[in-house]
């Protein structure tokens, strides 16, 4: 019932027509005098101090005009190249012989890899501005692009969310190109396609989709590319965005799309059948389709020995089971399933309530806040302060509080507990599904007991089991069962036993 | 339009948890957990309830119990004419609710018990949260609720001390299990029965004896030591034990602990009188052995427990003879085993089972099967 509500509807009118003036110059094509392409082009550039116009004659004779973006061009390939040849008639022909500048191109004398004419205006423009020297010349109505970008990019290092143990150290970064080298590195194949689509009508940002032709189910296949064909948006400036796009459920809690920094995991995901979306400005990279047991997977599952990662996997999962549940079952029991509980352990926690004012319920609800609100604030501290703030809510909030008699023990207890238990979940986004419904279960435990509790865990249930990620149902291998994929899910097992691929999705 | 329909449920939803949830919501510190119960005879007519209930420990930071021995628990009690009249009367006197789910025992003064008192377990019973797995006991020689007020030395409830006692006796009867065998068709009961020994002024308990009841459920004599012990393996009650007896080939005593007990029933029912043969077997270690037998060889090995296990067949026959003509009461389960199995012949059997129980002929094998003997053979070299 949401698939209604795919496309946001985000009509901020600042598309390139209506910013500067009149639209009927940039749809036409330059023209043969270098003087008015000069003007409409200082025009479009107006108060754009970063764009550099250079005129120069060679030999005396022909106007030549240079437009670039400073900053964003490797100037010193450029006057080896164009420049040096150009001005000190370095061609083995010599000027002369040539009569137009296409023709210069045509017969290759200059020595760049990447080269383009164009004509239009528009064109000439969104170009310029993406980093490429347009070199215009007087009688010419076509413009020479050369594309010798050069940018300022971070290094390759590791994501610090996805840290692994074991295994490679490399992240992606924010250069496309860069990470579309890493993918390909890992798989030289021919039949590693990446499709490549422009999105955002301002930021015009470069989307690659990568998939391994045989491998991918075709029919996913085509869902992705339809539905990144249908985002018509002005802007783009991170993968969430196309998240939110293209998703199934967007009002769903869990996502649907996984979302990973490292090369490693997304190569693994390609052989598996997956689809990796790349974008340009972002290390983020999508991947589709996602299944609830992908997100506690970690990477390293398959860079360890096979028995620790699955004594470690069945911890994760009691965790995470444990990160959402804790807080409501808790509250549960004690106020109003009292009988569940043995003895001893009934007894000290009655004694510990004694000296709170709150009900447990509210108690729950007040810490699980704190500790949210502390959580949030880590994040956003300076390295300097950040231990003082740990020390502070550990003990203050902790010790003090039970100390005072305004929290009973048990309850910091279970909170930091919980606390730590989410932090297990491997993938953080899906973490958030989990600390959010957290809440939701706890204020139904509170007001309802057992009762409240079954009726949101099988709502949960229900949820989970009815979304699906670009056609694979969000819980299978265990809803559709399909035995031998759950079984690799349960139990990681080592490489020689496996004979056909892993799931796929 | 859908967003808001989705919006409105959802608020309706959260104001219904409101105003129709809670309403049952106990916080932990508003119950009393009532560790044992006690009933006792009061005058006219009326039973006195008492509920040994801890006290809830107000140490925040400070750990451990108390120093001296400071008492942890509260004994509250009321009068009434049954149980739940009496428990009003409870709660009259105290400030939170009665909460009987973590209960341990439930003790019956002897007076009571001669006078029936199967039917105060209804309560007990009915109520969903109460918990059936709390064990029976009689209390002999002292009332219940003295019993629950005393304080024990070594742990903190008598009521928790009984009730582990009973599991290192290898007896104990749970209230639901009472409550199935008070309905069968020959519902002659067992109980145990904690016993007290005053000694200087200072109550101590045993539990050494049991109690059986008649087919009204009304105490009608008490069996002790050995003879329980016998009586108990005989109706198929005992989890494990302890025997000592006196062996001739080595003239001294052995010990044995048993633990795997078991009991099997033949039944012979052509003829108007039954004839049911018992085989009991039990499994365990020697622990003791005060002879200058050699108990790690096989052919003492099999003498030894030979001896033990007539020994043990004697004394079993003792106990049947004595329950057979005495007091003509099957407290076996023999006349259990025949409504089960052979539920037609039951109904012949019926009417006069005290009678047809009496004359029934009763053979008693013992198979003891006796695994190890500790570290050595046999002890030091004892003078003759």
């Amino acid at each position: 019932m949401f698939r209604r509500l795919r496309k946001p509807k985000m009509s901020v009118d600042l598309s390139l027509k209506t910013l500067q003036g009149d639209q009927s110059n940039f749809n036409n094509s330059l023209t043969n005098n270098l003087q008015e392409n000069y003007h409409l082009l200082k025009q479009a550039f107006a108060m754009c101090s970063d764009v550099v116009f250079r005129e120069i004659s060679v030999q005396g004779q022909m106007k030549v005009l240079m437009i670039y973006t400073d900053g964003m061009v490797d100037a010193h390939a450029f006057e080896q190249t164009v420049l040096k040849p150009l001005l000190y008639d370095g061609l083995p022909q010599g000027l002369g012989k040539i009569n137009s500048l296409s023709q210069a191109c045509e017969l290759e004398y200059f020595s760049i890899l990447d080269t383009k004419t164009i004509t239009k205006t528009g064109e000439l423009i969104q170009t310029i501005l993406t980093g490429q020297i347009a070199i215009l010349v007087e009688h010419e109505a076509t413009a020479f692009v050369a594309n010798l970008k050069k940018m300022e990019k971070r290094a390759v290092e590791e994501p610090k969310l996805e840290a692994t143990i074991r295994g490679p150290r490399e992240g992606f970064t924010e250069s496309l190109r860069v990470n579309t080298s890493l993918i390909r590195k890992r798989i030289p194949s021919h039949k590693l396609k990446m499709e490549s689509f422009k999105i955002g009508k301002i930021t015009q940002t470069d989307l690659v989709v990568t998939y391994i032709e045989g491998i991918v189910n075709v029919s996913v296949l085509k869902e992705v590319k339809k539905r990144i064909g249908q985002i018509q948006t002005d802007e783009i400036l991170d993968s969430e965005f196309i998240e939110e796009c293209i998703e199934d459920v967007p009002f769903s809690p869990f996502p649907q799309i996984q979302n990973t920094e490292r090369p490693d995991i997304a190569a693994s995901c390609l052989l598996e059948g997956k689809i990796v979306i790349l974008m340009d400005t972002t290390p983020c990279v999508l991947i589709a389709p996602m299944t609830f047991w992908v997100g506690l997977q970690a990477a390293d599952d398959y860079y360890d020995r096979f028995l620790y990662v699955n004594a470690m996997r069945i911890v994760r999962f009691i965790f995470s089971m444990a990160a959402l549940f804790l807080p409501a079952f808790y509250v549960m029991l004690t106020t109003y399933h009292q009988g569940m509980i043995p003895q001893a352990l009934m007894i000290s926690i009655a004694s510990a309530r004694e000296n709170s004012p709150f009900p447990s319920a509210i108690e729950t609800v007040l810490m699980e806040l704190i500790f949210e609100g502390l959580q949030e604030a880590g994040l956003r501290l300076p390295n300097q302060i950040g231990p003082l703030v740990s020390i502070v809510g550990a003990l203050v909030i902790g010790e003090a509080a039970v100390q005072a008699g305004i929290i009973s023990a048990p309850i910091v207890i279970l909170v930091s507990a919980t606390g730590i238990a989410s932090y297990v979940i491997p993938r953080y986004s899906f973490g958030y599904a989990f600390r959010l419904l957290r809440f939701v279960l706890l204020i139904l435990a509170a007001s309802l007991g057992l009762f409240g509790m079954a009726v949101g865990v099988m709502a949960i249930l229900i949820h989970v089991v009815r979304i699906q990620s670009f056609g694979v149902p969000y819980f299978s291998p265990v809803a559709p069962r399909v035995w031998k994929q759950m079984i690799d899910m349960i139990a990681r097992v080592p490489r020689w036993m496996t004979n056909s691929r892993r799931s796929n999705g | 339009m859908l967003v808001r329909v989705t919006i409105l449920i959802l608020l309706l939803t959260l104001m219904a948890t409101g105003l129709t949830g809670c309403w049952d919501l106990t916080e932990p510190n508003q119950l009393f957990y009532i560790m044992g119960s006690g009933i006792d005879k009061s005058d006219d007519g009326k039973i006195e309830l008492s509920l040994q209930v801890p006290l809830p420990n107000q140490q925040g930071s400070n750990q451990g119990k108390g120093g001296g021995n400071p008492k942890q628990f509260v004994v509250v009690s009321g009068k009434g004419k049954n149980i739940f009249d009496a428990a009003s009367h409870i709660v009259e006197k105290s400030s939170r609710k009665l909460f009987g789910g973590h209960r341990f025992v439930v003790v019956i003064n002897e007076e009571v018990a001669k006078q029936g008192f199967t039917q105060w377990l209804d309560e007990l019973i009915r109520h969903p949260d109460n918990n059936t797995r709390a064990r029976l006991f009689i209390v002999k020689g002292i009332t219940a609720k003295g019993f629950l007020e005393t304080q024990y030395k070594v742990e903190k409830y008598s009521s928790l001390s009984a009730y582990q006692a009973s599991t290192l006796i290898g007896y104990n009867n749970l209230l639901y299990e009472f409550q199935r065998d008070i309905n069968n068709p020959v519902n002659y009961t067992i109980l145990p029965v904690i016993e007290s020994v005053t000694n200087n002024k200072e109550y101590e308990y045993k539990m050494h004896s049991i109690a059986i009841l008649n087919k009204e459920h009304k105490l009608m004599t008490y069996m002790k030591d050995r003879e329980a012990t016998s009586a108990l393996w005989a109706a198929g009650k005992l989890h494990h034990t302890f025997i000592t007896h006196y062996i001739s080939q080595g003239d001294g005593t052995i010990s044995v602990d048993l633990r795997k007990i078991q009991r099997q029933v033949k039944l012979n029912i052509k003829g108007r009188v039954p004839s049911i043969h018992i085989k009991l077997s039990g499994k365990g270690i020697y622990t003791e052995n005060n002879t200058n037998l050699d108990l790690l060889s096989p052919s003492v090995k099999e003498s030894v427990t030979k001896e033990m296990s007539k020994r043990i067949q004697d004394d079993v026959r003792v106990v049947f003879d004595k329950v057979q003509k005495k007091y003509k009461s099957d407290i076996f389960g023999f006349g259990n085993e025949i409504a089960r199995k052979h539920p037609d012949k039951w109904n012949n059997f019926k009417k006069n089972w005290d009678e047809t129980f009496s004359k029934m002929d009763v053979t008693v094998e013992v198979n003891l099967s006796i695994q190890g003997g500790g570290l050595i053979g046999s002890g030091p070299k004892i003078a003759k």
